[in-house]
């Protein structure tokens, strides 16, 4: 059987932080869908223009990134060491995968010029994936040392808080991004 | 779940949410803007959510207060976006 915990995995202070930017995260997809309901026409047709099958790449490279994480944490559990920080470093490049797309698309708006201002769909869209964009800078940092805590073998089973805490945050960000995803590129 | 079946279970999991990001995609490519397919979109990405709330961050083990802020968040965030949509 599962076993029930009462608290969620990693240190509480990060889950308050956790649910303080998830909090930040929904006014933001909130302001988005109120926004878009006198500007149907405008949001419809500016949403055609973003790279869809970029957005797609970067949903699996996050999604791929996130449980090779989830791994790391099982088998540290289970004492396979080698094999945790193996994994780690498969997250890491995921990661690292997310942000060279998304970089490229970046790159491209500014080529084109579109700026916050060029409209309110661009105001929105640049604001929240910038934003997203750099929770994940901070969660590759996070991912980075925890892969080399694990290279030098700090986690065990009776020490796993710092690595679930780092691993909570992860799928945060990747949460934020499943949400995004849709809300910006499909819907 | 036995600790020996959990990364299995965690493999199956995400096959789930890689298969529901293709099904997503392919929706979008439709390029067909209409209520229903939006709320059909916004559906599967709340179930991603559920699975990644429950199966990665593991709070389906985690009993009282904590085990809800992650779900509430994604039903607020659903029903904002489901009126802001059909309105």
């Amino acid at each position: 059987m599962t076993k029930v915990i009462k608290y969620p995995p990693g240190d509480l202070a990060l889950w308050i932080f956790i649910i303080a930017e998830l909090l930040v995260f929904g006014l933001f997809f909130a302001a988005y869908a109120i926004t878009r309901i006198d500007n149907i026409e405008l949001f419809e047709f500016y949403q055609q223009n973003l790279d869809r099958r970029a957005a797609l790449w970067n949903t699996l490279a996050l999604i791929s990134s996130s449980y090779f994480v989830v791994q790391a944490v099982l088998a540290i559990k289970r004492m396979r060491q080698q094999q945790a920080f193996v994994f780690m470093l498969l997250a890491l490049l995921m990661g690292f995968v997310f942000m060279v797309i998304k970089t490229q698309e970046f790159a491209h708006h500014i080529d084109m010029g579109i700026t916050l201002s060029t409209n309110t769909f661009y105001m929105f869209y640049l604001s929240m994936a910038f934003f997203h964009y750099l929770h994940v800078a901070l969660g590759l940092i996070i991912l980075a040392v925890l892969a080399v805590n694990l290279y030098k073998g700090r986690y065990n089973i009776e020490n796993i808080d710092g690595l679930e805490s780092g691993a909570s945050y992860w799928h945060m960000v990747d949460l934020v991004w499943i949400i995004l995803f849709p809300l910006v590129y499909v819907m | 779940m036995n600790t020996k079946y959990q990364p299995l279970l965690i493999t199956l999991v995400y096959a789930v949410l890689v298969g529901l990001t293709i099904v997503t995609y392919q929706v979008g490519e439709t390029q067909a803007h209409s209520l229903d397919l939006s709320l059909l979109v916004f559906a599967i990405a709340l179930v991603k959510g559920v699975l990644i709330s429950e199966q990665f961050m593991r709070l389906g083990s985690v009993k009282g207060i904590w085990r809800w802020p992650v779900l509430i968040w994604l039903i607020l965030v659903s029903i904002v976006i489901y009126l802001a949509f059909s309105a």
